[in-house]
């Protein structure tokens, strides 16, 4: 077992082989060897780390990409925007905690699940206008009025160009 | 005492109520006042009304305070949203992921998306515009100006540098100038892939039979597919632009019925001794057989054809270097022909959709090439009739030692005495799909011996595949030593009533027949009744259960919308019963999907999910499982 300590002083025991689904933990834990030293993940509160624990748990004993994955694996698992309806279920939830779903897999380095929620966003995203992504995530629209209008421009062909 | 700042008002200062009135006992009867009492009531009547004013003037004021505490809470709350959006985890995504998230976006969807991300804010902007590689595609624009796609095919060249480039262009639209001669021309040696749709345009042809073909330089083309227009004059056929593309490899072809019968592909010069893969629809056989001979080299092609007659002056070819082959065909007789007239002795891979084609046909080809075949589908075949109807298929077998995974038609009648032997005769087969040709009643007694090939377990043997379009293949589950009882009467009963209301739903009218009606509301209830107390999964996947689920399926397929109250109790009990149907399947290692008409038996176990796919889309997919997905195939749409 491997405890982990989250940015709000939280303990998480769980099993090593659903942990090390996690690069930077696995890493961890060669570099430290073994020991009952609990890991601290400052960077995951644990309403997050709990969401990932159930995600890593059930993917517990998958093949993990290799880190040298060639370019053309890397092609073909973007070729497809298919989310399992597993994966989907799971990340069936508000926009905040998608995002820091995101944002922990990317520090944990959790290839995999950082795949689901970058899916699911660009599902998000796809078939909108761009008024329309902005109102969905509560972005700013903080081009000035000149760029405005070069992105007009832009969508104009001109035949002297 | 509560001063207003603003109005220095007494906001608490109220006018009291009215006083109780000196002529009270005048204000309740008709009669006339003294002039003593009138005049008392004049004095009343002015000072009311000067209180009366009062107040509105102070309800103004209270007004205008409310409006102005509305306005301001407004204000704060609007400042609470511009702060909580300063912390909201979108903006700590880093660029690396909002860039991963972007390249998810070009994946299978619209063109159009992309550029909806440039336009959503600068940092979107900055990341995207600052990555070539999220430009270097440029799919085909469907429904945009033309003004438009010429305009993001300049932006999509300037902001993938120098990286590699695949290019789709349509000429759907009618362009102010040529996008291939004009816009792309300075970056064709970085084009990798080109797909040219509408092919041709008139105002092209001279970029795409140049006089002098080596001056446009393809030194990156890998990939080439051109879909040809139906629209177009014969002399804007002429290709010879790509004759200089040492990297050129993968040809496809989609032409139009017209250009078939015109043109086949003699006037389309290519490198055709270095391809390695030809896709074609629609050209003709001999302008297939004159590609494979100049085709020395290739390795992989997939044909489509509406030939209805075989040329005869064809004569017959060997291929030395074809490993897989996929053929579409309408006619079995010109299939047979084209059989006929092929040797390919290193093909590995055989993929046939040809109706009611003669198995001896492709057994044949397999004898004649002395080809060792890994993967075999030919899910329309048909086994010709002989005294022994098991010969056709023992003689395919014994042609395929190498096979790991074979899709074939399943008919009882052909299988018979063979199931012991399959697995002898296919050492190496792993995944087979089987597609049931049989219908329901010749299915059942034989569905129970075919268990015997499921369940006998011999490796490698892993995935088996039923697909019928005819009947239910619950059956395949083994019935229980103790299977029967009351409950398999009740079914039996059900089966019979509700065979004829299905008799009466097909040959009479009953959208106003109370008589029917009440038949079965009655009989709805009665099954809603007994479900509840449960039927068991494994009752529901036997014969009797099958005969009910698929009468409640055939009624509710039969049944007016008028009568929607019964159609929704048929879909309630259905409901009710196909999770116990696949849940009894899956406690023997089978998986159910209704929407590909498939019934699977894996040795795998664990969760599975299973996608629906177009076989079209990939001919030469395994059967078996990958990344977790069990992909079964199926025609028409992808239903996922």
């Amino acid at each position: 077992m491997v405890l982990l300590v989250t940015s709000d002083n939280e303990q998480f025991n769980a099993d090593k082989d659903v942990v090390e689904r996690s690069v930077l933990i696995k890493n961890m834990l060669e570099d430290v060897g073994e020991s009952d030293q609990p890991i601290p993940l400052p960077n995951v509160s644990s309403s997050v780390l709990k969401k990932v624990l159930e995600y890593c748990e059930h993917h517990r004993g998958e093949p993990l990409p290799s880190a040298d994955a060639d370019q053309s694996q890397d092609e073909t698992r973007k070729r497809t925007t298919d989310i399992s309806e597993w994966d989907q279920k799971f990340i069936t939830v508000d926009q905040e905690m998608l995002f820091e779903i995101i944002l922990a897999a990317n520090y944990l380095d959790i290839k995999s699940l950082l795949d689901v929620g970058c899916k699911t966003v660009a599902n998000m995203i796809k078939g909108k206008t761009p008024e329309e992504i902005r109102k969905l995530f509560n972005i700013v629209n903080d081009f000035t009025p000149e760029e405005e209008a070069q992105i007009k421009k832009e969508n104009e062909w001109a035949e002297d160009r | 005492m509560q001063i207003c700042p603003n109005c220095n008002m007494d906001v608490l200062n109220t006018p009291e109520s009215p006083s109780t009135s000196p002529i009270a006992s005048l204000l309740t009867t008709n009669n006339p006042p003294e002039p003593r009492e009138a005049a008392i009531a004049h004095q009343i009547i002015t000072s009311s009304k000067t209180q009366t004013a009062q107040i509105t003037r102070l309800i103004e004021k209270v007004y205008s305070i409310l409006d102005g505490l509305t306005s301001r809470r407004e204000e704060y709350e609007r400042n609470t949203f511009l702060h909580q959006n300063v912390v909201r985890n979108i903006r700590r995504i880093p660029p690396d992921v909002l860039l991963e998230i972007f390249s998810h976006t070009i994946v299978d969807g619209d063109p159009n998306d992309i550029w909806a991300v440039v336009e959503v804010c600068r940092r979107w902007r900055e990341v995207a515009f600052s990555t070539p590689t999220l430009w270097s595609t440029f799919p085909i624009h469907k429904g945009t100006s033309a003004a438009s796609i010429l305009s993001r095919l300049s932006r999509s060249l300037q902001l993938s540098h120098s990286t590699p480039f695949k290019l789709s262009i349509s000429y759907g639209v009618p362009y102010p100038i040529c996008p291939l001669q004009v816009v792309a021309s300075p970056h064709l040696k970085r084009v990798t892939h080109l797909t040219v749709g509408n092919f041709p345009r008139s105002n092209e042809s001279t970029f795409f039979a140049p006089s002098n073909p080596r001056l446009v330089q393809w030194t990156a083309l890998r990939s080439l597919h051109l879909q040809f227009a139906d629209t177009e004059s014969p002399e804007a056929s002429r290709i010879t632009v790509f004759q200089h593309a040492p990297l050129l490899q993968d040809v496809d072809f989609n032409l139009t019925d017209r250009w078939r019968i015109l043109f086949g592909i003699g006037n389309i010069l290519l490198p055709w001794s270095q391809l390695r893969k030809f896709s074609a629809s629609n050209v003709t056989l001999d302008g297939v057989f004159t590609v494979l001979r100049a085709a020395s080299v290739l390795d992989e092609c997939y044909l489509d054809f509406t030939e209805t007659s075989m040329p005869s002056n064809i004569g017959s070819l060997s291929h030395q270097s074809l490993t897989t082959l996929h053929v579409t065909l309408r006619d079995e007789q010109v299939a047979h022909e084209l059989f006929n007239r092929l040797t390919v002795p290193l093909l590995r891979k055989l993929s046939v959709d040809v109706p009611a084609l003669d198995t001896a046909a492709v057994c044949d080809l397999i004898e004649r090439s002395s080809c060792g075949l890994t993967f075999l589908s030919a899910p329309m075949a048909h086994f010709r009739e002989s005294d022994d109807l098991s010969t056709p298929l023992r003689r395919l077998f014994s042609l395929l030692p190498d096979v790991t995974e074979l899709c074939i038609p399943f008919s009882f009648a052909s299988f018979k005495g063979v199931r012991a032997r399959l697995v002898l005769s296919l050492p190496q087969l792993r995944h087979l799909s089987l597609k049931v040709t049989d219908s329901l009643e010749m299915a059942i007694p034989d569905l129970i011996a075919l268990r015997c090939l499921v369940y006998a377990n011999v490796p490698p043997l892993e995935t088996i595949i039923f697909t019928s379009e005819k009947c239910h293949l619950y059956g395949l589950a083994p019935p229980s030593p103790h299977y029967g009882g009351p409950q398999a009467q009740s079914l039996q009963r059900w089966d019979h009533e509700l065979g004829e209301l299905s008799h009466f739903v097909k040959v009479g009218a009953v959208k106003d027949d109370t008589g029917f009606h009440r038949d079965l509301d009655r009989i709805l209830s009665l099954i809603s009744a007994e479900s509840e107390s449960g039927i068991s999964g494994e009752c529901l996947c036997l014969t009797e259960g099958q005969n009910v689920v698929s009468k409640l399926q055939e009624l509710l397929g039969q049944l007016p919308v008028s009568l929607s109250l019964q159609r929704g109790r048929i879909s309630a009990i259905l409901a009710l019963w196909l999770p116990r149907i696949k849940e009894y399947l899956a406690s023997f290692g089978w998986i159910e999907n209704s929407l590909a008409k498939t019934l699977v038996y894996t040795q795998r176990q664990g969760l599975l999910s299973v996608k629906v796919r177009d076989r079209k889309k990939d001919r030469f997919a395994s059967f078996a499982l990958q990344d977790g997905y069990l992909t079964l195939y199926t025609k028409g749409d992808v239903l996922e």
